[in-house]
């Protein structure tokens, strides 16, 4: 495939919806809600907290904060990643908690509540050639 | 509402049964509660199977031994917690007086290796986030994080466990494991090793459920069984989703309908598919003040001497994890604990007996009677 036909794809695109060419802006997909205006990440049909209907609403996932943190040394069947990597649970502003790798940590230092940026990856290149893109997060 | 009873209850012993199918399993396991229980198998209205694994029809499978009097069976799947599930929807029936008696089987043969991830499909399973000793991890941080719970008190859940189990014939592992032995063993998801993880186990388990008018007809060696309690996912603002329910409020609600509360708890099983579990859960079903748990389990409040005794036949840990079986499994030891019938591992004259089994398919808590 020529390079110029090479497109970024979405590790999963029901949440995550990568830049749409080289240092463009990444989201996630999430949910807000029409009549409360709660988020769920990804989105839903129904909001948790009211019931009501919700509608697509980008998340920037720029700014967020450590829930929680561990040290993977399994791997895991099918994964693409190798450990060791942390997987590390992250707050968003909006209320919604997202799983994911933080990268260039020190595990030891870490903390609840450090601040976490959302930084785009290639995570591998699918059967046509695409790069298949992720994110991850690292520390502010 | 009517009375329930456990009449009569049944095991095949934990272990990696290469050489037998699920029909071989629940058949022993069937026919242990069966003798147990002393009933005529003819009296059975309904079957419930607990079961995840399994496609070609377990609830046949797992009934084809005993009995084909038509009766309608169910598989009940609710990942770790089917079978107590099952039950639960028994104690409801028969207390509601759809059935005077029904049977539950548990009954699991495991896939060989690490389970499957929870990312159902989609990035975390790509990614390797979601594996599930990493979930229990994820909480175990925050716990010592939070509360300053240490690395050493879950590794002692796993001491403890390995210690009942060699007093339970019917465990998976009947060896003890030193303090040394846990801590050292290859690193899962810190502060998780491998010795702190449930073993994939192969087995079944099975329990005679009636109403206490129909009980009587055969026996008076019943257990009563008080309440049932259950939950699934809960969102909540700010946290991660808990899949099996939210723990306390299942624990409420099973206390209130039993009338009782936690300090009444002689005997309780808890579910520790990974050592950190025991430490939450005796924490979340109020033995001890939130954030105590490492600590209280530390201490040996929860040893078979201790204030509250906790998973006496070795646990998830040690009796083994057949997903579909844990829960009957689980209440197979209450029985045994409420009957005085538990050997050495018996712990001193209790009355009262609580059961928590999770997992990602919903939760329950129930409360037994002797």
């Amino acid at each position: 495939m020529a390079s110029a036909d090479k497109k970024m794809v979405s590790v999963d695109s029901f949440i995550f919806k990568p830049p749409s060419s080289p240092g463009g802006e990444a989201h996630f997909i999430g949910g807000r809600c029409t009549k409360c205006g709660g988020y769920t990440l990804p989105r839903k049909m129904l909001c948790f907290r009211c019931g009501g209907e919700m509608e697509v609403a980008p998340l920037p996932g720029t700014k967020g904060t450590l829930y929680s943190f561990t040290l993977n040394q399994q791997p895991m069947p099918g994964a693409e990643i190798m450990p060791p990597y942390i997987i590390a649970q992250v707050l968003l502003p909006e209320g919604v908690v997202v799983e994911t790798v933080l990268i260039d940590a020190d595990f030891e230092s870490l903390q609840p509540g450090m601040a976490v940026d959302m930084v785009v990856e290639k995570l591998k290149e699918d059967e046509e050639g695409n790069d298949v893109m992720t994110f991850k997060y690292k520390l502010v | 509402m009517r009375d329930v009873v456990i009449l009569g209850v049944g095991i095949h012993k934990f272990a990696k049964s290469w050489d037998k199918t699920i029909d071989e399993l629940s058949g022993e396991a069937a026919m242990m509660a069966i003798k147990d229980a002393g009933i005529n198998p003819m009296d059975i209205e309904a079957g419930f199977v607990g079961n995840v694994y399994e496609f070609a029809p377990p609830g046949p499978r797992a009934f084809g031994q005993i009995l084909q009097t038509g009766i309608p069976i169910t598989k009940i799947e609710t990942a770790c917690a089917s079978s107590t599930r099952a039950l639960g929807i028994c104690y409801q029936l028969i207390s509601a007086g759809v059935y005077d008696m029904c049977m539950v089987i548990g009954v699991e043969k495991m896939p060989r290796g690490p389970i499957a991830g929870l990312g159902a499909g989609g990035y975390g399973d790509i990614m390797g986030t979601a594996p599930p000793p990493g979930a229990y991890a994820l909480m175990a941080m925050r716990h010592m994080k939070q509360y300053g719970t240490k690395r050493e008190h879950f590794a002692y859940v796993s001491v403890k466990s390995h210690k009942n189990a060699t007093m339970n014939p019917y465990a998976q592992y009947q060896k003890e494991m030193t303090m040394e032995e846990v801590v050292n063993s290859r690193v899962i998801s810190y502060p998780i090793n491998l010795y702190e993880c449930s073993p994939n186990s192969d087995g079944a388990a099975a329990a005679i459920i009636c109403s206490k008018e129909k009980a009587k007809q055969y026996s008076t060696r019943f257990i009563t069984m008080a309440s049932y309690a259950a939950g699934g996912p809960l969102w909540r603002e700010g946290e991660p989703v808990y899949i099996a329910g939210y723990t306390p409020d299942m624990a409420k609600e099973a206390y209130e309908r039993a009338g009782i509360g936690p300090e009444d708890v002689n005997v309780a099983q808890v579910h520790d598919a990974f050592s950190p579990a025991e430490i939450f859960e005796v924490e979340d079903l109020g033995f001890c003040p939130h954030g105590e748990g490492g600590p209280f389990v530390w201490e040996g409040n929860t040893g078979i001497n201790g204030k509250i005794p906790v998973n006496t036949d070795g646990g998830l840990l040690s009796r083994g994890h057949p997903l579909g079986a844990t829960g009957l499994a689980m209440l197979f030891e209450l029985v045994m604990q409420l009957r005085g019938e538990a050997g050495p591992r018996q712990v001193k004259d209790p009355k009262v007996a609580l059961l928590q089994n999770g997992g990602v398919g919903g939760g329950v808590v129930e409360i037994f009677k002797s």
